[in-house]
């Protein structure tokens, strides 16, 4: 993405013409309307290029859901869902974003000292990793 | 003594002074509620589906037919084994339902409190070792000192007020309910509102979006933004008329407000008021700001 903010005036056409494609009919741009997201962003944080930021992050959040295995179509449907905010915060972290998963023998493969440690954190309610483990009072 | 036997007091020790406590921001939310226990539909997870599982209680709770594995492929992510936070909010706007996100112990109180069962987010393991899980919270007893969730393969789970205070903290107390179009929650925020609704609106829901920023102009009369979020939307329905009648309010209250005053010229240029569309685009220019160059073109082509 870096790189991407770099890079020349013709990429930045690209993106824009590709903006113009995935926000799809609701659109205010081509009435010289400033959108409502664009307000509520700048009402949250007085930040002149939010727009722009937020049309790359969205794309952002397409390509590495596309690279995680997402079809194209379906990782656009979800990008253009999350609101200007959302895909903003999400691009930032999306490598470490984590992904609620919680499998039914998520600690089967965790090393022993780990299981112990998880063991006690919910025997005293810390934790509750385990269905059997009942925690004191 | 044998060494075991030290290890053992010690233990004992250990655990009579460290069990889990829930905080004072807890304490203070849950002060004084009476008993909650709300009845939501139950579906048991399959493996790693808890993010689906969760998300589908919550919308067949708010009359949506829907099953965790029409919902898979709108918000699992395979090679994570895992859901996103912002993919449970966008599959929830796919079927039709605005989500309002929850970010505090007092603010899943009052949800509850409204009857709307809380979708959260959660870590059950620890910071150095995240089990992160989806659940939905369907009550709390203070009686018993328990919160109930809808979690994996259990239904109503009892989980102490301490280690739900533990898990859910631990993955930033997040969560969201899901709200009708039109529906508000007592005490919410308005730019979060907002700013969920309009990526709704984006999502090809104009007219159902319409319904949520009126509620919203009713409740938040004088806030500039939700006027500005109604005015558009309205105009997206087709209803210049109102919607200019907004953006004139706006403009009267906020004449500072220039992104206002350009879509006000817009809308009144549309509706062949032509002298008026062009003092409004001039005012426009003449306060300037980041969008200067849209105010400009406006400006040119109302003329």
């Amino acid at each position: 993405m870096r790189q991407m903010r770099m890079t020349s005036p013709v990429i930045s056409l690209l993106l824009i013409m590709a903006m113009l494609f995935i926000t799809g009919p609701a659109n205010l741009a081509h009435a010289k309307m400033i959108g409502t997201q664009s307000m509520v962003q700048s009402a949250q944080a007085e930040n002149a290029r939010a727009d722009i930021t937020a049309f790359l992050s969205r794309e952002d959040v397409k390509t590495q859901l596309v690279d995680m295995g997402i079809a194209p179509d379906e990782a656009m449907s979800r990008a253009q869902n999350m609101s200007d905010a959302e895909a903003v915060a999400f691009a930032d972290d999306l490598k470490n974003a984590p992904a609620g998963g919680s499998g039914l023998g998520v600690v089967v493969g965790a090393a022993v000292l780990v299981f112990l440690v998880l063991l006690a954190t919910d025997i005293l309610g810390f934790t509750k990793v385990f269905p059997f483990t009942k925690s004191v009072k | 003594m044998p060494f075991r036997h030290l290890a053992f007091i010690a233990l004992a020790l250990f655990m009579a002074g460290c069990t889990a406590k829930t905080s004072v921001r807890w304490d203070r939310a849950v002060q004084d509620i009476p008993e909650i226990a709300l009845s939501v539909p139950f579906q048991p997870q399959t493996e790693y589906n808890c993010g689906p599982a969760s998300l589908a209680m919550a919308l067949q709770d708010k009359g949506v037919p829907v099953d965790q594995k029409d919902l898979i492929p709108v918000v699992y992510t395979p090679s994570k084994k895992g859901t996103f936070q912002p993919d449970m909010l966008q599959g929830a706007r796919r079927y039709g339902k605005i989500p309002y996100t929850v970010t505090s112990p007092d603010e899943l109180v009052s949800q509850l409190t409204e009857d709307r069962p809380v979708v959260v987010f959660l870590n059950l393991g620890l910071s150095w070792h995240p089990v992160w899980h989806y659940a939905v919270v369907t009550g709390i007893s203070r009686r018993h000192g328990t919160v109930y969730l809808h979690s994996g393969l259990t239904e109503n789970e009892p989980f102490t007020e301490a280690t739900f205070d533990h898990v859910w903290a631990r993955a930033g107390y997040w969560g969201f309910v899901l709200l009708d179009p039109g529906e508000i929650p007592s005490g919410a925020d308005s730019l979060r509102l907002l700013d969920s609704a309009a990526a709704y609106e984006n999502g090809r829901h104009r007219a159902d979006a319409l319904k949520t920023y009126e509620a919203a102009y009713e409740r938040w009369q004088k806030d500039r933004t939700v006027m500005f979020a109604y005015g558009n939307s309205l105009y997206l329905n087709d209803r210049k008329d109102e919607s200019a009648e907004i953006f004139y309010k706006l403009t009267g209250e906020y004449p500072q407000e220039a992104d206002a005053w350009n879509n006000l010229a817009q809308i009144l240029s549309e509706t062949g008021r032509k002298e008026e569309a062009v003092k409004a685009a001039e005012k426009a220019m003449e306060l300037g700001g980041k969008n200067i160059e849209t105010y400009r073109q406006t400006l040119s082509e109302v003329k």
